[in-house]
């Protein structure tokens, strides 16, 4: 399992980590009680600095994802499945629409946004 | 060029080639190289030969002192130890990727240096009237080791993923940002410095300044 980060984008580095970590946490591919490689670890192979891996980190050990432990690393956690507090359901459709926007004017077709979102889902479900 | 870069979200492996054992191991052929020679200080003769000529034959002749005799393990010693320093230096500053198939190469060459300077000393020690036994233990030691290096290093790098291509400046890497002190090489298997560490630029000194002092030791000996 990797993260892969694209130092052009205009997404912070952290932010990219962080997205893909959760995504690989939510899919299940990450077991509870499973290690991930280290602040360091990741820096030095991603060629970034620790502070950035380490704000992805303490982000998702705040969501509750992780439980970070000094000098091992971070461990995966149980994470209990929560309820969506209100409102949040229209707070991801006004993400949403605003990402298919820019992704449509950057010229992918409905069909393919269409794919990606399938795919996306069932990744996660 | 897109600066797209990927990394294992798993743990790494940290264990030297051979543990711990392993990696004392050429140390321990030089302590035994060591107490050979002290076990048979006593009986060796006042003169030994410290150089073969292109012939293979003793040239040049020595005093036995111990700086004469055993020279060789106090420098495979200094050179294994460089090599084990530079080893624990790339477990904690160098990218994960192929770094344990390095390692192992450079435990191989730490076997090789040391087999050379236990031969050496046994050479002199014994007053050897040919080099040629231990040329072919080094040039067999050599071929079996880049042997071993062309069949165990992995690409280290994918084509197209050169990491971070706008720090890079001929063959030389300096990123300030970049955590790593050694990085795969922009081309071929291998590590270079990040010589945007103020680290790399210490060590290339420290080099610099071993093998000025090799050479001004080797012409004041003549």
């Amino acid at each position: 399992m990797n993260v892969r980060i694209d130092m052009d984008a205009p997404d912070p580095v952290w932010r990219q980590i962080a997205d893909q970590l959760r995504a690989h946490l939510m899919s299940g591919r990450l077991e509870p009680g499973a290690r991930l490689a280290t602040v360091r670890e990741l820096a030095l192979d991603l060629g970034v600095n620790h502070n950035t891996v380490a704000t992805a980190y303490n982000l998702l050990a705040e969501e509750g994802f992780l439980r970070l432990v000094r000098g091992v690393g971070a461990e995966v956690l149980e994470r209990p499945a929560r309820r969506a507090p209100a409102g949040e359901q229209q707070r991801f459709a006004r993400r949403l629409s605003a990402l298919v926007a820019e992704a449509r004017a950057q010229g992918l077709s409905p069909a393919a946004l269409q794919a990606a979102l399938r795919k996306a889902a069932e990744e996660l479900s | 060029m897109s600066d797209i870069r990927e990394a294992s979200i798993e743990p790494g492996d940290r264990r030297l080639p051979g543990g711990w054992p392993g990696q004392l191991l050429p140390f321990g052929l030089l302590a035994a190289g060591a107490l050979w020679l002290r076990a048979r200080w006593d009986s060796l003769p006042e003169v030994l030969p410290v150089h073969w000529g292109f012939d293979g034959r003793p040239d040049r002749f020595a005093p036995r002192t111990v700086p004469n005799v055993a020279l060789p393990l106090f420098l495979g010693a200094g050179a294994c130890l460089f090599i084990l320093l530079t080893v624990l230096a790339m477990r904690a500053f160098a990218p994960r990727k192929g770094r344990r198939a390095v390692m192992r190469i450079m435990l191989g060459a730490q076997l090789v240096v040391a087999g050379t300077c236990v031969g050496a000393t046994v050479l002199v020690a014994s007053s050897a009237q040919h080099v040629w036994p231990l040329l072919v233990f080094v040039g067999l030691a050599v071929v079996v080791l880049l042997g071993f290096a062309l069949s165990t290093t992995p690409k280290l790098r994918e084509e197209g993923a050169l990491r971070n291509p706008a720090s890079w400046h001929g063959l030389f890497y300096a990123d300030r940002d970049d955590p790593a002190l050694f990085v795969p090489k922009r081309y071929g298997a291998g590590y270079t410095l990040n010589f945007g560490r103020p680290a790399a630029v210490v060590i290339m000194l420290l080099l610099a300044a071993a093998a000025l002092g090799g050479l001004i030791a080797a012409l004041r000996a003549r």
